[in-house]
């Protein structure tokens, strides 16, 4: 196919934007080029495909998020260590944060019946009883199994698990609970703080959290697309093959 | 079976779903709490008590009500019995009927129930009230009934809500017509939140419309409701532009009548309701704006939905989180799993050669240090689209204003222009407006300004041929500057200027 250069430069214009800030509002100009012209929208589709992230369309706003899987604009680890957690921090902290993350997002949608997330808020308190009963959950497979994992890949279960365990649910001992405690408050503490630069959630007081748009939109807009959907499955399913092989 | 019967169950769902709603009294009242003096509390009517409360400072728009609030307003109610309580007390019983309304957990109330229609068992989802804001320094929520919360309320009265708003409009014409302006306030007061509540309802739409991936029946099911929303609107407008009509009528109307103290104070009260009621009419007017821009995004939506297909049935819980959980996944998985929510990086990099780049002392915003000593930029901004274009179309008119005022001379000052324009009722105001002093500025700067070759790429120059075309015989036009300082206004101050333009030789013997 033959693209006109203005195109191009359209599509690319846009492109920074979405780089940039992750997202394009219905008022700015670059918002109209992707609407108004198809071979900007096939270009920059294609593009972002490239360096596997999907555009995202609503009537309000463009949405450039990174795939499932290993896209190259993902946050980097190095990036968030530093920023959230620390000089000692590992990527175990990180793991742990995206293992809360998942089930966050599974607390609130929770049903087969509707699309539409089945609670209203999450409070901590509910946060750390879900975080725990998977934790069990994983326990179950024993140490054995998890240890025999390890082995074959980049498992990092047990870790994962004693770092939980090695915590406390709060320090009982300090007035306030805040995110610089070692306890598994102050770590959820500092993945809200994450989950709100991500623009995923907001604190409406009494320890309860909601979620917002942009996380709802891409929950029922990309996870619940029967291609990318698809796309998530497969991902998963890969990890399960090695299992199954050796 | 006889299709009388058959049609029996038709709506069901939607019967169901207006039933629900009760639910939370109903839980209220298996409640057994007993007050101080061991009698039996009523928890059902003190849940419908406390519904009440939240529409009342709903309707008095105090947008604070927490549950200090409420337990505050149980305790006053209950001074004189029947509940025996103290504040903790109170405190207590407003804590649990809030719970009950909206469950601690943060899950939506659940209805199940067996679908007669659809033959199949369904759930409803809702909540009675929501957290409208917070202070997170204090830790108080302040709350609001929801949409089902109102309707709730409205199920009480013996109307619709969808016709609430034309009641309320029908109410107050004859309250007007009778007198009772006390109650006309309120009736207003609830217009406000009818109108309020479908603000809501339509916001709530569109961000359904916005995360779903629509198919065709949804689509059409949107559309059927927003077409619905949109011709109510229509009607309750007709009705708002009628009642204001009224009430301008009956405020004139009494304007001969102001006698006694009496009918001043009516009167007073007859001019905050024609207010209040331009206010909510405001309101319901931009809705109707809105509910069309709605319907633009829904079709919108529905077109981009060709390129996809969505789930029917999609689990987060069990198909993400138990899934990773239970097989188990790699921890690496899960980092790809949480990828598409968060945004993407952005590397920062640095340049060797910013090494070569001017460095500044100054901190940064300074900037404009760097380029004094130079004459003052006149044409700033121009790299606006919007400011160039208005500016060209300025500079366009004073200098189409100058040439007319000039005639036949070559000369002028400054000083005769804004005397002129001083003294012309309609162009008084160019002397309060930058551009008029911008124009002299940019003139000086580039003086003797030749005629245009047609081939200047740069915005000031393209500024300067707008002002050229006013003197199409011109060779070149001269500013410069004189001692004396001019104030054509208080905010303006400007040195004077002569303008000179020469004319090409051709055009001097015609």
């Amino acid at each position: 196919m033959q693209f006109h250069s203005d195109d191009i430069e359209q599509a690319f214009r846009v492109l920074v934007h979405l780089i940039q800030r992750g997202k394009v509002a219905e008022e700015e100009e670059v918002f109209r080029s992707y609407l108004t012209s198809s071979e900007v929208r096939s270009l920059i589709d294609s593009f972002a495909a490239e360096t596997d992230s999907v555009i995202i369309k609503t009537s309000e706003h463009l949405f450039l998020l990174p795939k499932s899987g290993q896209s190259i604009f993902h946050v980097k680890n190095a990036y968030i260590r530093r920023e959230y957690f620390g000089h000692q921090a590992t990527n175990l902290d990180i793991y742990m944060m995206y293992f809360c993350i998942i089930v966050l997002f599974g607390a609130f949608y929770d049903s087969y019946e509707t699309s539409e997330a089945t609670r209203d808020f999450l409070p901590l308190g509910e946060w750390l009883v879900q975080i725990r009963e998977r934790m069990d959950t994983l326990r179950e497979h024993g140490p054995e199994k998890l240890a025999q994992l390890e082995q074959e890949s980049e498992w990092n279960w047990s870790s994962v698990i004693e770092y939980w365990e090695a915590l406390d649910d709060l320090k009982e001992t300090a007035k306030r609970q805040d995110s610089k405690q070692q306890s598994r408050l102050g770590f959820l503490k500092r993945v809200i703080r994450f989950l709100k630069d991500q623009d995923l959630v907001l604190e409406q007081g009494n320890d309860e959290l909601v979620l917002t748009e942009k996380a709802k939109i891409i929950i029922q807009r990309y996870f619940m697309d029967l291609e990318y959907n698809r796309g998530i499955l497969a991902f998963m399913y890969q990890y399960d093959q090695v299992k199954g092989n050796e | 079976m006889d299709q009388r019967l058959k049609d029996l169950t038709r709506g069901y769902r939607e019967r169901m779903n207006r039933l629900a709603i009760f639910e939370p009294l109903y839980e209220l009242d298996r409640k057994l709490g007993k007050d101080q003096r061991g009698n039996p509390i009523d928890w059902f009517s003190l849940g419908l008590l406390a519904l009440l409360f939240f529409f009342e400072s709903m309707l008095t728009r105090r947008r604070q009500t927490s549950v200090r609030d409420l337990a505050q307003y149980l305790q006053a109610v209950n001074a004189t019995g029947p509940i025996a309580s103290d504040e903790a007390g109170f405190l207590k019983m407003a804590r649990e009927i809030i719970e009950t309304f909206r469950d601690a957990s943060g899950k939506k109330k659940e209805k199940s129930f067996y679908n007669w229609e659809t033959r199949r068992r369904e759930q409803i989802y809702y909540s009675l009230l929501e957290v409208r804001e917070s202070n997170l320094a204090q830790n108080i929520q302040y709350y609001r009934l929801t949409e089902r919360g109102l309707e709730l309320i409205f199920a009480t009265k013996e109307y619709y809500s969808e016709f609430h708003l034309s009641i309320n409009q029908l109410v107050l014409r004859k309250q007007l017509e009778k007198g009772e302006l006390n109650g006309a306030l309120r009736e207003i007061d609830e217009m406000s939140i009818a109108v309020e509540e479908l603000r809501r309802k339509m916001l709530q739409l569109n961000h359904e419309v916005q995360r779903n991936i629509i198919s065709h029946e949804t689509q059409s099911k949107y559309v059927k409701m927003l077409d619905e929303i949109h011709a109510r609107l229509a009607r309750e407008h007709e009705e708002f532009n009628e009642l204001h009509g009224f009430v301008l009528e009956t405020k004139k109307k009494f304007e001969y009548e102001l006698h006694s103290e009496k009918e001043r104070r009516a009167y007073g009260l007859l001019i905050e309701i024609a207010k209040e009621l331009e206010m909510v009419h405001h309101q319901h007017r931009t809705l109707l704006d809105e509910s069309i821009s709605l319907k633009r995004k829904a079709m919108q939506a529905a077109r981009e939905s060709l390129y996809h297909a969505g789930l029917t049935a999609f689990n987060f819980n069990q198909d993400i989180t138990s899934r990773v959980m239970t097989s188990p996944l790699p921890t690496l998985a899960v980092q790809g799993l949480v990828r598409p929510f968060l945004g993407p990086h952005l590397e920062k990099s640095w340049s060797p050669l910013e090494v070569f780049a001017p460095q500044r002392l100054n901190k940064a915003g300074a900037e404009e240090e760097w380029e004094t000593g130079y004459f003052p930029e006149a044409a700033t901004d121009l790299d606006e689209e919007s400011f160039f274009l208005c500016q060209r179309a300025n500079y366009k008119a004073i200098a189409g204003f100058i040439r007319e005022l000039m005639g036949e001379r070559t000369l002028i000052e400054l000083s005769e222009v804004a005397a002129a324009l001083g003294q012309q009722e309609d162009r008084r105001h160019w002397l309060e407006h930058r551009s008029f002093y911008d124009f002299w500025l940019l003139l000086h700067q580039y003086s003797p300004v030749k005629a245009a070759a047609g081939n200047r790429e740069d915005r000031a120059a393209n500024l300067l041929d707008e002002i050229m075309a006013s003197w199409p015989e011109a060779l070149a036009i001269e500013v410069q500057e004189k001692e004396s300082l001019l104030q054509p206004t208080q905010r303006y101050e400007i040195q004077e200027m002569i303008l000179q333009v020469r004319m090409k030789p051709d055009a001097i013997s015609q």
